[in-house]
């Protein structure tokens, strides 16, 4: 079975929350990278430390992850969850995203993304989010 | 004693699982089953009325658990019709689970730090014990001690 990651979403403390669930679960963070690091990407003024992701691997399997979101309009607390998924190929990923975004909305299309591996995500028609991966480096 | 404690933090989550749970406003079978045609695999369900008989009637066809494994992915859910997920909100929790009492009582109660216990970490009448939070980042989690 593939691993399910969840993905959360905090409102610009990101980084003091994933202290506090490091303080909880212990293990080091395995990346963070900042709105700043984003190539070709336009970071809003005072934005630039905000997180734009971080893994903290937990023993049982699973990653933690988190990026922060600082618009008002689309955060919503209690709803800042994602479920995370890695495809093993493109092909898969199409399919998976495609069967997940039926009825749904497709947010982002999955596709190959600056960073280097291919990312789509979406809201399923019974309202759960999702992030669909694929990335050739972990093959 | 940082040492110590970061030591002891490095296999506090050995033998503990943690996964997505996800609710749905009475729609759960409904969207189980899509995601069964999705990702394969079995789907176990329970009911309310199967597992409490007192139940009130409008209760009872709700899902209380619903588990599908074996196929792409493992998930979980059930029904909170009623609550404030109509409003599109809590629809994903995290699931820790394990039998290792002591710690998992330790993780409950440090999650719970600065934030708000939903049900107590207690005996419940499904064997387990059991308990959940919103802690102070408005993440929820749910704490399940498998009876041993």
């Amino acid at each position: 079975m593939k691993v399910v990651n969840p993905y959360l979403n905090f409102p610009g403390n990101t980084e003091e929350a994933f202290n506090f669930y490091k303080s909880v679960f212990g293990g080091e963070f395995s990346m963070i990278t900042r709105m700043k690091d984003a190539q070709g990407m336009p970071v809003p003024e005072g934005q630039e430390e905000k997180i734009m992701h971080i893994a903290l691997p937990l023993n049982s399997g699973q990653v933690l992850m988190a990026s922060d979101n600082c618009n008002a309009e689309t955060f919503k607390t209690g709803n800042n969850a994602y479920l995370s998924i890695h495809a093993d190929s493109v092909e898969e990923g199409k399919k998976l995203y495609d069967a997940l975004s039926a009825g749904g909305k497709a947010a982002h299309p999955f596709e190959k993304q600056f960073w280097g591996s291919w990312h789509g995500n979406l809201t399923d028609k019974f309202g759960v989010n999702w992030m669909v991966n694929y990335d050739e480096s972990r093959q | 004693m940082v040492q110590k404690i970061n030591h002891l933090n490095l296999k506090i989550m050995e033998n503990i699982t943690c996964n997505a749970y996800l609710f749905f406003d009475g729609n759960c079978r409904e969207a189980m089953n899509f995601y069964q045609s999705v990702f394969g695999g079995t789907l176990n369900i329970q009911t309310y009325g199967e597992v409490d008989k007192s139940c009130p009637d409008a209760m009872k066809d709700n899902i209380m658990h619903a588990r599908l494994s074996g196929g792409a992915i493992l998930l979980m859910a059930s029904d909170d019709p009623g609550s404030n997920r109509q409003l599109g909100t809590g629809k994903i929790q995290l699931a820790l689970g394990g039998n290792d009492e002591e710690k998992l009582r330790r993780i409950f109660d440090a999650l719970s730090t600065g934030g708000k216990v939903g049900v107590k970490l207690e005996k419940q009448m499904w064997g387990d014990i059991y308990g959940d939070l919103r802690d102070q980042y408005d993440i929820q989690w749910m704490v399940n001690i498998s009876a041993k």
